[in-house]
């Protein structure tokens, strides 16, 4: 802290010493070059307008409305419809560590009428990392209504560190059988085959904050 | 950047007008000129920054609409119809977005259509206090469920919203119906989030 300590004081009827001064001056310069702090400010002193924006954090989105028709045969993650339409797969450059937070929300259409349990899960990754998904969502098939929509909104959150940010939302579309049973520990289902309906993925947003402070 | 750079006195030297004016017009040069490199690292704290410097939150709906025996009229047709409940439509603002700043808007609510394999979609609008409401092009989460009544008629879902704006804005949460039947919201909260920095 400086603009507070006075390290030298001159005397009235002293002889006139630049030692003193120069000492003043060198203490409030070295302050003034590096070491204000806290206590130099009144409380609340600091307003918007002297912050740079981005300072503590970092905001992006990837609102999207174009179609990703997801591979229906395919019983793995997919980002993307094989063209290159991504669900979403956003890079970013961290200019320092801090905590990610990432929200999702999408809406999605079933076709099809299969004559199997068809599902789909979603998940968003952070650098290849799980941070949110969701379990099997199944469609809700039937005879006389077979164009169904649904919709989910994921949330997670991980520490990253600075440099390049990659974050995916993935889907995965299954046919699955449900384990009924009782047993603790066991999986909830199991993956049969591919699902007979297809995906179409339209309305969705992705949005994220890095929180650095 | 604002460093000063100090001529410093020297005992048994005669006194510099010009070497004191030097160092005055220094600190002049200084002024309003603080920044990162006058202050030490992390020597600003919480009570250092006035409020809503960092990001400040408007949060309604849950009062008035989180009533499990509450929800909304019935909305038949085309739309977009606002969501009233309680007799309060689930709207905020204004929400006043400098340059510079985001804001976030997040959604949460149940929706469902009386009549299994009609579509009930969840729009979040925006009114950039002019009195006209547009659609966020992309703040949409429609839910059309199955037509077999075993599978129950009403299906409960999630929605969340959010879009990115800066000016003064209201937003508020409506609802689109394509097959003439009747569409309902409950339990919808709707919040902003404006980060500044």
């Amino acid at each position: 802290m400086s603009l507070i300590y006075r390290k030298e004081r001159a005397e009235q009827g002293s002889i006139n010493d630049p030692t003193p001064h120069r000492d003043n001056q060198n203490e409030l310069a070295g302050e003034f070059n590096g070491y204000l702090d806290r206590y130099n400010l009144p409380t609340r002193a600091v307003g918007a307008a002297s912050v740079v924006v981005g300072a503590f954090t970092t905001v992006g989105a990837d609102p999207k409305s174009d179609s990703v028709a997801l591979d229906s045969k395919s019983t793995t993650w997919q980002n993307d419809d094989g063209s290159g339409t991504y669900i979403h797969n956003v890079t970013f450059t961290a200019s320092e560590d801090g905590q990610l937070d990432v929200d999702w929300g999408g809406t999605w259409t079933w076709t099809g009428n299969p004559t199997i349990e068809a599902t789909i899960r979603w998940r968003i990754t952070v650098n290849g990392q799980t941070i949110a998904e969701t379990g099997c969502i199944a469609q809700d098939n039937d005879p006389t209504y077979v164009n169904t929509k649904d919709l989910v909104a994921l949330a997670g959150t991980i520490p990253v560190q600075a440099g390049p940010v990659n974050i995916k939302v993935e889907a995965m579309i299954a046919a699955v059988s449900w384990y009924m049973g009782t047993t603790v520990g066991a999986p909830l289902f199991s993956i049969t085959g591919a699902a007979e309906s297809t995906v179409t993925v339209v309305y969705r947003e992705l949005v994220y904050l890095l929180r650095s402070r | 950047m604002s460093r000063v750079s100090i001529i410093e006195a020297v005992p048994g030297n005669t006194a510099s007008s010009s070497d004191e004016n030097t160092n005055l017009a220094a600190w002049n040069t200084a002024t309003a000129s603080i920044d990162d490199t006058n202050v030490r690292n992390e020597g600003l704290d919480h009570g250092s920054f006035a409020d809503e410097v960092v990001e400040c939150l408007t949060r309604e709906g849950a009062a008035p609409f989180f009533e499990s025996s509450t929800k909304s009229g019935a909305y038949t047709g085309a739309g977009p119809f606002k969501v009233t409940m309680g007799g309060n439509d689930v709207q905020i603002g204004p929400i006043v977005v400098n340059s510079g700043d985001s804001v976030l808007i997040y959604c949460s609510a149940m929706t469902y259509n009386d009549v299994g394999g009609g579509t009930a979609t969840l729009i979040l609008q925006y009114n950039p206090n002019s009195g006209v409401w547009s659609s966020v092009g992309v703040s949409r989460r429609s839910y059309i469920g199955s037509a077999v009544t075993s599978l129950k008629r009403r299906d409960y879902t999630v929605a969340h919203l959010h879009s990115l704006g800066t000016g003064t804005f209201y937003y508020r949460l409506a609802v689109e119906e394509g097959s003439a039947n009747n569409t309902y919201v409950e339990n919808a909260v709707l919040y902003a989030i404006v980060v500044a920095h």
